[in-house]
């Protein structure tokens, strides 16, 4: 360590500096993935004794294996998973193709931009009222509320992506007569996929950000309901454990995609 | 050594076009279009000429002369404001099977292998999967990109991207070959490397060649005719025939009718592009 850092001081400090890309090694990477998160939990432990406020890591690691050894998560995990799986997939099968037509028309841009753009800065929460007097409490409108908040960031990206789509390509699709399908399956979505994934993981991201903010205002079920009653009651540990359990999920699931989107890009 | 298949039977031989019908007519062909602003700009006034069968023709003029608008009507993507303009005798109302198009940006599928950019066209036009790759292998031969069938775009310099979509507009055998500057995003090196392979593909498959280009010196090297397009709203202000002999060569270059040739195009292009200048002057305050 000390020896690549006196190394790279030297070369900072040498009078010609070439700039030869320094070579990382191939375990450096993988290491300092790893190190972020274990210095978060140092610090977590070292925050723990200085304060009632904060259990420590290890109690709310023993609360959160209990939840799944005793059972009282899967409820909760269940209900959230399935308010974000249903309202996500929901919110991309609306989004996606809407977010197309406006990508490839200058007249239907022009008409929606600015009112998506608007819209997508009001805080979608504040359609969750009205989203419980239409549905009640559950699962339908907690998916409703995940499918709007997902809807928008997916919405905007893939129109921007649609519409960023490089010309010469689209007139090579004229050029060679090919049909309206054609252009899009075979020209369009696969020059506009890497932004449009983009937008799916912000998407992704904000759908589960969407359900835990409706599961602490008025749920059956939910991790974000765990996290309420656990706060009511100053279960401290178990509140924590919940919201590690969240933070683990969520990252979860943006790898998965970030893994699909690295497998679509290579096919 | 070099596949020929490309140079299909059956086609029809120049010597036997008594009439001139066959090749590329344009008659009194003018073009308008929409800018964004709503204002209507006239890019072409009136363009006649005839492209004959199996002839390299390039179209030269000062830039924003409405070079590419006119390729762009040979090629049935745009439709001209008045006159016509015929293949073989038929008007043209859309993009043709026989006719194929090289732009200067890359245009290659990013996502997709060289291979399978060469056929796109033919997957485009239905041909199955074996038929295409097979055709699309021959012509990677051609354009001098064997071995790199299964790389992808990005893996390839700008030439290669541009070998990459001359043979994608060769593949399905069309008769005539609209290239809009193709080699004008390359460097000069580069460029007459590519011009000399273009010359080399072209001899070998003897298609109609409508080329655009800025550059006086490659559109000698590679014609058989330079058409010198006025300022917009443009029409031809010359048609400078080159009778230097084929097949040409680095010596072509260093020759005395090369450079007569040039000046003679350079001489007209001169004061067409010094209104040309003039007008832009005009437009601003």
């Amino acid at each position: 360590m000390t020896t690549t850092e006196t190394a790279v001081a030297a070369a900072d400090t040498a009078p010609r500096d070439t700039r030869q890309p320094r070579r990382r090694r191939p375990w450096q990477l993988p290491a300092a993935r790893l190190a972020v998160p274990l210095l978060a939990l140092l610090a977590w432990q070292l925050i723990d004794p200085v304060t009632d406020l904060v259990p420590a890591p290890a109690d709310t690691i023993r609360e959160l294996y209990s939840g799944f050894v005793d059972g009282w998560i899967y409820e909760g995990l269940r209900a959230t998973a399935s308010a974000v799986g249903t309202g996500f997939v929901l919110g991309t099968v609306v989004a996606f193709p809407l977010g197309y037509l406006m990508g490839s028309s200058k007249t239907l841009t022009a008409i929606f931009e600015p009112l998506v753009a608007g819209t997508f800065a009001v805080p979608r929460v504040i359609l969750y009222p009205i989203l419980l007097a239409v549905f009640g409490v559950g699962l339908e409108a907690e998916s409703a509320m995940v499918a709007i908040s997902a809807f928008f960031p997916i919405l905007m990206s893939t129109a921007a992506a649609v519409r960023n789509v490089s010309p010469s390509l689209l007139k090579l699709g004229r050029s060679l007569s090919a049909r309206p399908l054609q252009i899009a399956r075979k020209i369009v979505i696969p020059d506009a996929a890497p932004s449009i994934m983009v937008g799916i993981r912000i998407g992704f991201s904000i759908a589960f950000i969407a359900a835990i903010i409706a599961e602490l205002f008025a749920a059956k079920d939910g991790l974000g309901l765990l996290i309420s009653q656990s706060y009511a009651v100053l279960d401290l540990p178990r509140m924590y454990a919940v919201v590690l359990l969240v933070m683990l999920a969520a990252f979860a699931g943006n790898l998965l995609l970030w893994w699909a989107e690295r497998r679509l890009r290579k096919a | 050594m070099l596949p020929t298949a490309s140079s299909a039977p059956g086609q029809p031989e120049t010597a036997g076009d008594r009439d001139g019908r066959l090749g590329v007519r344009l008659a009194d062909v003018g073009v308008v279009y929409d800018t964004k602003d709503g204002d209507s700009v006239e890019a072409v006034r009136s363009a006649s000429g005839h492209i004959a069968d199996g002839r390299f023709v390039s179209l030269i003029g000062p830039s924003g002369c409405g070079k590419s608008t006119l390729l762009d009507v040979v090629g049935g993507l745009l439709a001209p404001r008045s006159g016509t303009v015929t293949i073989d005798g038929e008007p043209v109302t859309g993009p043709r099977r026989d006719t194929a198009m090289v732009f200067q940006e890359d245009s290659t599928l990013h996502w997709r292998t060289v291979l399978s950019n060469v056929a796109f066209g033919l997957e485009i036009a239905g041909v199955g999967r074996k038929q295409r790759e097979a055709a699309a292998g021959d012509i990677v031969a051609l354009v001098g990109l064997t071995g790199f069938e299964h790389r992808h775009p990005r893996e390839l310099s700008g030439g290669m991207k541009q070998r990459v979509a001359i043979a994608r507009a060769l593949v399905a055998d069309p008769r005539i070959l609209l290239m809009d500057e193709p080699f004008g995003a390359l460097d000069q090196q580069t460029r007459m490397f590519m011009g000399r392979e273009l010359l080399r593909v072209w001899d070998e498959t003897r298609k109609s060649v409508v080329f655009v280009t800025h550059d006086i010196q490659e559109a000698v090297y590679l014609s058989d005719e330079v058409w010198v397009m006025s300022a917009r709203p443009s029409e031809f202000t010359a048609k400078v025939v080159v009778d230097l002999d084929r097949p040409r060569g680095p010596g072509t270059m260093s020759s005395r009718r090369f450079h007569d040739l040039t000046s003679q195009v350079w001489e007209v292009l001169r004061v067409e592009s010094e209104k040309a200048l003039d007008a832009q002057r005009e437009l601003e305050p």
